[in-house]
């Protein structure tokens, strides 16, 4: 992916710090419970 | 199902907010976690699987990159950030700082008010003991507290030679107060009079002295008390006399007010004082206090005085100590105000909070601390790790051994236990009150002894009286209704009545004598309750002892054989004689219920339900071999204690000096408490899963040194095992990071974030270093 399919989601740097960072939160959790998922699948096999 | 990347998620859904997309990604998440359960449910084919996995592998490599460019996004936007919007992220904390110094402010304020009304309160004691202190010193002040008894003031006039004009004034002034007092008057020859003859008598006595000192305390005791020789006292003038009786106390009042100490005095205790004439409740405070001063004891204050000081320092430290609290604060504020005017450190700071916020409280600086303290523990855990092994190799055949000795049909262990058992409920009824002990047992033998020395006087008392009655039935079978009225009959029946009756009074006579009317035997209590449940404890003494007690202690006419016993006492003897408790007494015991028992049936019962204490020569007999047997069997009980305590002690003595002692300390050594199979097995369980802990610690170690590429000397115990990266690692406190694969990635993304110009190359070569130091 290239840097520019961020720019669709508009001018992130004119957002308010807190709201970038509340996202950053949210997409480092999801992150985390698909690679738990991921591992716990490669346990199993 | 096609996963939508940003731009075709946009297109489609004509939404442009970024964590709606984060949304979207999340369900599609969630449907592909449901989808890959339900094919591996139905065991369908691997390549299923993998094609879901390799969906979510999508997902994650999205958020990878969306995640990357979000913290660019973030960290660009701090550096944007204007002075002004800087200060606003960090104002707070000079809020926070500000409050706080207020707080410091108010308590130092209030413990400075407490320190001042501590020091004025000092101040005011001290100086109220010094005054007091300064008072008693005065040389009179002894001769202010001598005379409070008329008798110690005569023998002061006696003693002293005092000239006889100023005496005569002191008199004269002494029965001008009690005059002024009682607001009466008396004239000038009458005044005249009483102390010419007071001052005659006075010169009397003091004469009297002076030929014959030995007659001294006998005229002071005289002065004092007597009516007859009162030399004040026996004045002529009868309306005078109850003013005479004063003159003495008087005397004493007026020395004691020309006292310089008296005149030091504060006004308000010379009025205190002078109105209960130097007798009241401020005259004795004052002698206490100066006799604790003389004695060289310090006054009451004093104690009252060391109190407030010691609250004073403790008042002054804590003070002190807040005070340094409150200049830290406040030299915090001047640094967080001179921080508020630099933006780059507002900006560094707010970095690491960002970094705080994303990942809560980690920093690069935390992870090279603890990688640190990692490296210099090292050698240490691989010492504590060797010396754990062999201690559990120790401790493996050691618990071996022990199951060897619990698992064993150990004779002498079940011996011992049985003997400790016995040992606790004996100790337990002794707790309880009852002494179920052969020292129990003595007092319940010599109380069945005296009982048969009882038995055997009654039986002999009803022998005896059976023969005359026997006399007088024949005496009475042989006459006819005319040989009755004949004198000799009625002076034989008569001498045989006076028989009986001296009989009767001669046996009484030696009952008293020998106390065998009445005998009391050790009573105990009987119910108890242990942890809430209710015990019948044996009570074999109270039964044995107290049941006869009162068929036998009874009052004299009882053994006239014409006084039955009361239904009330006879239903009370069966009532104890059967009641429940008996069934609580087994083994030994059991004989002695039954011939308690047996003994009752000599207590004949008659029409009325009443007993009768009159037996056959034959019964009389059996009852005294009953009651030998009742001792025999006390006594055989006894032996049974006696033998039973000392099996205790020959119990204990193999227990301590056998091998089985040896066997049970090794026991409590090894840590296994109750001898228990759980025990042993938890203490292995748990033993094991510290060495696989030091084995996971170490191999994260080597892990994390291979990361960097440093080369890690190899454990033998180590080396043999292939690293685990799931392995978890201890003392790692990054939240989040708890083995090491996870560590590993950790270290991948602050480096893939660029947030730090730290090189690869700068952080191996810090490690090596590191290493290298160690």
């Amino acid at each position: 992916m290239k840097t520019e399919e961020l720019n669709t989601f508009g001018n992130l740097k004119a957002r308010p710090l807190e709201e970038n960072l509340a996202s950053l939160k949210k997409i480092s959790e999801l992150k985390k419970e698909i690679e738990k998922l991921l591992k716990r699948n490669e346990e199993n096999r | 199902m096609k996963i939508l990347k940003p731009q075709e998620y946009v297109e489609s859904t004509n939404n442009y907010n970024l964590d709606s997309y984060v949304v979207y990604l999340s369900d599609i998440k969630t449907k592909l976690e449901e989808a890959l359960n339900e094919a591996k449910e139905m065991q369908l084919e691997q390549s299923v699987v993998d094609n879901l996995e390799n969906q979510l592998n999508d997902i994650l490599d999205i958020l990878n990159f969306l995640e990357k460019h979000l913290y660019k996004v973030v960290l660009a936007s701090i550096e944007n950030l204007t002075l002004e919007e800087l200060k606003t992220y960090s104002e707070e904390e000079g809020d926070t700082l500000r409050a706080e110094i207020k707080d410091l402010e108010d308590e130092l304020s209030a413990l400075k008010s407490s320190l001042d009304n501590l020091n004025s309160q000092i101040e005011s004691e001290q100086s109220r003991e010094n005054k007091f202190k300064a008072m008693f010193s005065i040389e009179d002040t002894n001769e202010f507290f001598k005379y409070d008894e008329s008798e110690e003031f005569a023998r002061f006039l006696l003693d002293t030679d005092l000239n006889e004009e100023s005496l005569r004034v002191w008199i004269e002034e002494a029965i001008d107060r009690v005059i002024k007092e009682d607001e009466g008057s008396i004239d000038l020859a009458k005044k005249t009079s009483l102390v010419n003859d007071a001052l005659a008598r006075l010169r009397k006595v003091k004469n009297i002295i002076q030929y014959s000192p030995e007659a001294k305390e006998e005229l002071i005791a005289k002065i004092i008390s007597s009516d007859e020789f009162n030399p004040l006292v026996e004045i002529n003038m009868q309306e005078c006399e109850s003013v005479m009786i004063d003159i003495l106390g008087r005397m004493i009042l007026l020395l004691k007010e020309k006292t310089e100490f008296f005149k030091g005095l504060d006004e308000d205790v010379q009025n205190a004082l002078l109105c209960c004439r130097f007798d009241g409740e401020t005259y004795y405070q004052l002698k206490d206090y100066y006799e604790m001063i003389k004695a060289g004891k310090h006054l009451p204050s004093h104690e009252h005085i060391q109190k407030l000081i010691e609250k004073r320092d403790a008042c002054e430290e804590e003070y002190s100590k807040i005070k340094k609290r409150f200049q830290e604060k406040k030299n915090s504020l001047n640094r967080f105000e001179q921080f508020l005017d630099d933006g780059a450190a507002m900006r560094k700071k707010l970095y690491n909070q960002i970094c705080h916020a994303i990942e809560e409280d980690t920093t690069l600086e935390d992870v090279e601390k603890a990688i640190e303290d990692y490296c210099s523990n090292r050698e240490s855990l691989e010492k504590d790790l060797r010396s754990k092994e062999l201690e559990i190799s120790t401790k493996r055949s050691n618990i071996e051994e022990a199951r060897d000795i619990l698992n064993e049909d150990n004779s002498a262990f079940r011996s011992f236990f049985y003997a400790v058992s016995q040992s606790n409920l004996s100790r337990i009824l002794k707790d309880l009150g009852v002494d179920y002990s052969s020292a129990c047992v003595e007092p319940i033998i010599d109380a069945e002894k005296k009982r048969l020395e009882q038995i055997e006087w009654m039986c002999s008392l009803q022998g005896e009286l059976q023969v005359i009655e026997g006399k007088i039935r024949s005496l009475k079978a042989k006459s006819n209704p005319i040989t009755k009225l004949t004198k000799r009959y009625k002076r034989a029946l008569d001498e045989l009545e006076k028989e009986y009756a001296s009989v009767k009074t001669k046996k009484f006579k030696e009952s008293q004598e020998k106390d065998l009317l009445h005998i009391s035997s050790p009573q105990y209590t009987f119910d108890y309750t242990i942890e809430g449940q209710p015990v019948r404890v044996p009570k074999v003494a109270s039964v044995m002892v107290s049941t006869f007690d009162e068929i036998f202690t009874v009052e004299h006419f009882f053994w006239d054989f014409s006084t039955p016993l009361s239904k009330v006492a006879n239903d009370r003897i069966a009532n104890r004689i059967y009641e429940k408790d008996w069934d609580y007494i087994t083994g030994t015991t059991m004989p002695l219920q039954r011939a308690l028992v047996k003994k009752l049936w000599y207590c004949q019962t008659d029409e009325n339900g009443h007993y009768i204490f009159k037996m056959t020569e034959t019964e009389r007999n059996r009852l005294i071999q009953l009651q030998k047997d009742i001792i025999y069997i006390a006594q055989e009980i006894e032996k049974e204690q006696r033998y039973y305590s000392v099996n205790i002690d020959s119990a204990r003595t193999s227990y301590t000096n056998g091998s089985f002692w040896k066997e049970k300390e090794k026991l409590r050594e090894l840590g296994i408490i109750g001898e228990n199979e759980a025990a042993v097995t938890s203490f292995i369980a748990e033993s094991e899963k510290v060495i696989s802990k030091n084995i996971a610690y170490l191999q994260a170690y080597s892990s994390l040194c291979e990361e960097f590429g440093i080369e890690v000397p190899k454990n033998p115990e180590v080396a043999d095992q292939s690293p685990d990266l799931d392995k978890p690692i201890k003392d790692l406190h990054i939240p989040g990071v708890t083995t090491v694969s996870e560590a590993k990635d950790y270290m991948a993304m602050l480096k893939s974030l660029e947030l730090f110009t730290i090189s690869e190359e700068s952080v191996k070569t810090f490690y090596i270093d590191r290493v290298k130091k160690n």
